[in-house]
């Protein structure tokens, strides 16, 4: 046991990215009251133990603040981007995702989602763990997705219900479902294996619905003010 | 070398990405991803671009 | 920090720092729109182009579908999420992507020559058809010819056949394969409500928490409403399944509570359970009183008769004639009564059956004495076999006996209504009731019926008793319209039609909880293949009634007789229009107007338009209003077992073939996966006959002998064998029983007694 509460890491990116933003507008502030003229001389300024020529020393003022400063802070940002959006409060965070959160934790639902998250089936961020694609493009097509999403809904450009475009691959099943006896003594998945494992067909087709259904989560349908409260 | 134009936008982007960092909203994270990470690489290459035209002036590259 | 001495900028922003500016905010703005660009551009391409809404050309779960087409081809096929059936489908209708492609299409008409057959075009088979029709009218009259009909026809073509063959041929020798699986239901449901078709729907499987499952599968022939009932159980634990089924199926091993019972017994059960419900008092008096009438089939009498009547079936007397334990009858019987909501659902083992009417009414009179009715998850659902066998055959009145919508040939005030209706005079329809399947066969075989057209079903298979029939077959000018040319009806036809396949053609599909559906053309029917509507047409005009069949495309006709639907009272879908069925996931009738969303559970306020004014429940079907619990005395079936035939062999079907296989066969997956035609055997059995896996048996009954594999498993209880009727290599239905309900003159396919024995190698 250490003698301090250890931070998440939420709260390190933050304090981190808030740093680096701080230190890197004061730096970009100091660049900007810079003029030419101070910059030719051979005026030196003292840093500490060094001596610098003040040319030399607003160049690597810049290169912090252009360079270094913002490479750490997009790298630390991007981690809400990479890894915030894999918690369900991220997914959570757009208010067309409500209905799928909201069902999911709807303990008398029967759609996929609801059901694994129930049966406690995926620990932790369920969404990502059914919506990461196998292997490294498919992971590539999910960002690329997922940035598609961010643009389409802050432009709001999107039609309600939304609906998956391109392709739901299998392999997101699979890769849980294919190793168990489950899976494997339904003599149906053997039967069309080609089709399932190519994506010729939906594990979907069997399955039923993963989440509400488009005419559920169609504003002013029956279930749609339902499906956007949260459940008891 | 004048860095005054990079350096706005770099600030800019600064204020957008500490905002987006302490607050993880859509908006915001549409902000830094298609507004605050252009313009730090343009600043960046602007940087990169004025440090080139000055060490080719002096005949280094 | 350093100092550094502060210059003062000359004035504002130099120009040059103003198009620098200018410049950053426009390339990051094209970074912003050019990546989100990108990213659309990029996007992962599905497996469509483009989805339309249409309907599984399998069963009668009538599955809603998205057809993906890419390139004028059918690329994908998916459950629809707005569908009764929530997205899903099941193996067959997953793989319906392969039917527009299905190998070995008849492509062009064929007429026989010889033992073999040649080319011809339409004009030339057509020409003989009508040329052959009109001789044997002329010389033998309206009865020689036969319409034989299917269940998996739209709407629209088994109407203008019915019309064509009724009103213009003047004949009522119309009928078709659902004789063969649901007249038994539809007697059942028109004796005891006066009106035909199931009063509850799917939905009621959300609200039931007692399902009793009596001769289905619905595990392998109705998945998607067995998944349902999946569903169900998880949202709601507690729920009961219980399963009458002489097999341990799929659904049987997924029940709580199993009943082996013994093929043909099952009345039996039925009066037992009702027996247990009237001794312990589990009868809803009140709804007795208000709701229900008794009846011996003649003549109406009280409850206490029909109590008397029940004595004889005590459990404890029925039991063993059952094969199961008396404590089980009281159970379910029990269970049966004071669930909640209790649904019933069945299929062919009810209905194919010596007295598939009278166990049809009991299951009624079960729901009906114990008021598991009229509620929601309380119903007595008749399963349909085919994708249309209610909504195209059924409901249009193509079967012998009828007229559309429920109307009677027997009646004359029924057909003088049909005639004003469909505007030929008076004494145009015959007032004698056609031929039955089994009878049409038989008039084949003597003679009386000398042509036939025979539509989209193969009774050269799927007949029972079919070496018979296939005689008979031969006697008579048989015009097969196919899609293959060498299904077993094929090969027996003297003129063969190439026939349009699902959604080559359009028309509406009727499934069983009465939801119509439309099933839109979405490609162009191989070569020269028609649809069957086409072909009708045709005739029609080759035969002289051009000016009858008026409606010559499937809208048109859809238009006719949805207005006809108007004109009656109780079958009205006058507020089902293409239009509609279009942007719809189907409509279930009564729908009335146009405004009207459809009726989910009939006989009910508030749910059924129809109900009187002031009524909560209105059986309307019924003069009285009242629904009828009929008195129906057990009779072993003719094929119960003897000396001789000491076996019972009763049919089905299996998950991955649908029917007689000729499209599922055509599916290289489908048809591995199923394998060949095989009998199984009780383990016991086998044991005692020296019968392993792999073995070659020869199964003989009083109709005929037959040899195939065995299988030796635990799934029939002892005594019983199963096969399944869709290998046309292995044609069970020779051996199996033709005895028919007298009722619904429905075959009784589920008891034929046998003799088994090794054959040598």
């Amino acid at each position: 046991m250490l003698p301090f509460a250890v931070p998440s890491i939420e709260s390190v990116v933050k304090a981190l990215g808030v740093i680096l933003g701080i230190l890197g507008i004061l730096l970009c502030l100091r660049i900007l009251r810079v003029r030419p003229p101070d910059l030719t001389s051979a005026r030196l300024i003292r840093l500490g133990i060094v001596t610098v020529p003040s040319a030399a020393f607003f160049k690597l003022l810049a290169f912090a603040a252009l360079i270094l400063i913002p490479a750490a802070a997009v790298a630390v940002a991007n981690y809400h981007v990479f890894e915030g959006v894999e918690n369900v409060e991220g997914c959570a965070s757009c208010h067309v995702m409500h209905p799928m959160v909201n069902d999911m934790h709807d303990a008398g639902s029967n759609t996929l989602a609801a059901r694994h998250y129930r049966r406690r089936w995926i620990a932790d961020r369920q969404c990502y763990q059914c919506h990461t694609d196998y292997g490294l493009s498919g992971t590539l097509n999910a960002k690329m997705e997922g940035y598609r999403h961010l643009a389409r809904y802050v432009t709001r450009t999107y039609p309600e219900p939304i609906r998956l475009r391109g392709h739901y691959l299998n392999q997101n099943c699979l890769k849980c479902h294919k190793a168990t006896a489950g899976f494997e003594n339904v003599q149906s998945h053997h039967t069309v294996w080609d089709r399932l494992s190519t994506n010729q067909m939906t594990c979907l087709n069997c399955h039923g619905l993963a989440h509400p259904s488009p005419g559920d989560r169609t504003p002013g349908s029956r279930e749609y003010a339902r499906l956007m409260r949260a459940p008891e | 070398m004048n860095l005054t134009v990079p350096a706005a936008g770099a600030i800019i982007a600064l204020v957008i990405t500490t905002l987006f960092v302490v607050h993880p909203s859509p908006y915001l994270m549409a902000l830094f991803v298609f507004v605050a990470q252009p313009l730090f690489l343009i600043g960046a290459l602007l940087y990169v671009g004025r440090v080139f035209r000055e060490l080719h002036a002096k005949d280094i590259l | 920090m350093a100092e550094l001495e502060r210059a003062s900028q000359p004035e504002g922003h130099t120009r040059r720092e103003v198009l620098q500016t200018l410049g950053v905010l426009g390339a990051t703005g094209a970074a912003a729109f050019g990546t989100w660009g990108a990213l659309e551009a990029l996007v992962p391409a599905g497996t469509a182009e483009a989805w339309h809404r249409s309907v599984c050309r399998y069963c009668g779960t009538g599955c809603t579908i998205q057809v993906g087409l890419r390139g004028g081809k059918v690329t994908d096929v998916r459950g629809d999420p707005a569908g009764h059936n929530r997205g899903v489908i099941c193996i067959k209708g997953a793989t319906l992507v392969d039917l527009p492609v299905l190998p070995g299409r008849l492509t062009r008409p064929m007429i026989r020559r010889g033992d073999g057959f040649v080319e011809a075009s339409w004009d030339e088979a057509m020409g003989l058809v009508g040329e052959r029709f009109q001789q044997v009218i002329a010389s033998d009259g309206p009865d020689a010819v036969a319409f034989y009909g299917s269940g998996q026809l739209f709407t629209e073509e088994s109407y203008t056949a019915n019309k064509l063959f009724k009103a213009g041929i003047r004949t009522n020798n119309v009928d078709g394969n659902p004789r063969l699986c649901m007249t038994s239901a539809a007697f059942g449901y028109v004796q005891t409500y006066g009106k035909d078709e199931p009063p509850g729907c799917y939905e009621d499987i959300d609200h039931a928490d007692c399902f009793f499952l009596m001769g289905a599968n619905p595990f392998d022939c109705h998945p998607p409403l067995f998944e349902r009932i999946h569903q169900r159980r998880r949202s709601h634990p507690g729920t009961t399944v219980i399963c009458v089924d002489p097999r341990r199926t799929g659904t049987a091993k997924r029940s709580d509570i199993h009943l082996p019972v013994i093929p043909g017994t099952d009345l039996l059960l039925l009066n037992a359970m009702a027996q247990v419900i009237c001794e312990e008092r589990l009868v809803d008096d009140a709804f007795l009183v208000e709701h229900v009438r008794f009846s011996d089939g003649k003549v109406t009498v009280r409850f206490e008769q029909f109590r008397r009547f029940l004595d004889d079936y005590a459990p404890e007397k029925v039991a063993d004639l059952v094969g199961i334990s008396a404590h089980d009858i009281r159970r379910v019987a029990f269970l049966f009564a004071r669930s909640t909501a209790t649904m019933s659902l069945w299929t062919m083992g009810v209905n194919q059956r010596a007295q598939g009417t009278f166990v049809n009414n009991m299951l009624n009179g079960l729901h009906l004495i114990t008021s598991q009715i009229c509620r929601p998850g309380a119903t007595p659902l008749s399963l349909t076999g085919q994708c249309n066998a209610c909504g195209g055959v059924r409901d249009t009145g193509a079967l012998a006996h009828l007229l559309p919508h429920g109307r009677l040939v027997a009646k004359e005030e029924d057909r003088r209504e049909m005639e004003r209706l469909w505007g030929v005079p008076p004494g145009t329809i015959s007032p004698r009731p056609g031929y039955d399947a089994i009878s049409l066969f038989r008039a084949m075989e003597e003679g009386k019926v000398k042509a036939a057209l025979v539509m989209c079903t193969n009774p050269a298979q799927s007949l029972p008793n079919i070496a018979r029939y296939r005689e008979a077959m031969k006697k008579c000018f048989l015009v097969v319209s196919e899609i293959v040319p060498d299904s077993e009806t094929a090969k027996l036809a003297q003129v063969l039609l190439p026939a349009a396949l699902w959604v080559e053609k359009q028309g509406v599909y009727g499934q069983t909880e009465r939801r119509y559906q439309l099933v839109e053309k979405l490609l162009d029917p191989p070569g020269e293949a028609r649809s069957d509507l086409q072909i009708l047409v045709d005739l029609a005009i080759r035969l002289g009634h051009g000016d009858l069949i008026r409606a010559r495309t499937a809208e048109a006709v859809w238009e006719e007789y949805r207005q006809l639907s108007g004109q009656s009272k109780y079958y009205n879908f006058a507020g089902i229009t293409y239009g509609r069925l279009r942007t719809l996931p189907g409509l279930q009738w009564p729908c009335p107007t146009e405004s009207s969303l459809g009726t989910a559970r009939r006989y009910v306020a508030g749910d059924d338009a129809l109900v009187s004014p002031g009524r909560k429940i209105d059986f309307y079907g019924q003069p009285d209003r009242r629904a009828v619990v009929y008195l129906r005395p057990y009779q072993p079936s003719p094929e119960a077992p003897t000396k001789e035939f000491p076996y019972i062999l009763t049919t089905g079907r299996v998950l991955e073939q649908w029917h007689t296989g000729t499209m599922t066969g055509r599916i290289p997956e489908l048809a591995k996966a199923a394998g060949r035609g095989h009998f199984e055997i009780n383990e016991q059995d086998a044991y005692g006959l020296g019968i392993k896996t792999g073995d070659t048996v020869r199964v003989r009954s009083r109709f005929n002998a037959m040899t195939g594999t065995a299988v030796v498993t635990s799934g029939p209880r002892q005594g019983v064998l199963f096969a399944a009727f869709f290998d046309a290599a292995f044609l069970v239905n020779l051996t199996v029983s033709d005895a028919v309900d007298p009722i619904s003159r429905e075959p009784e396919f589920k008891v034929t007694a046998v003799a088994i024995e090794k054959a040598s190698a």
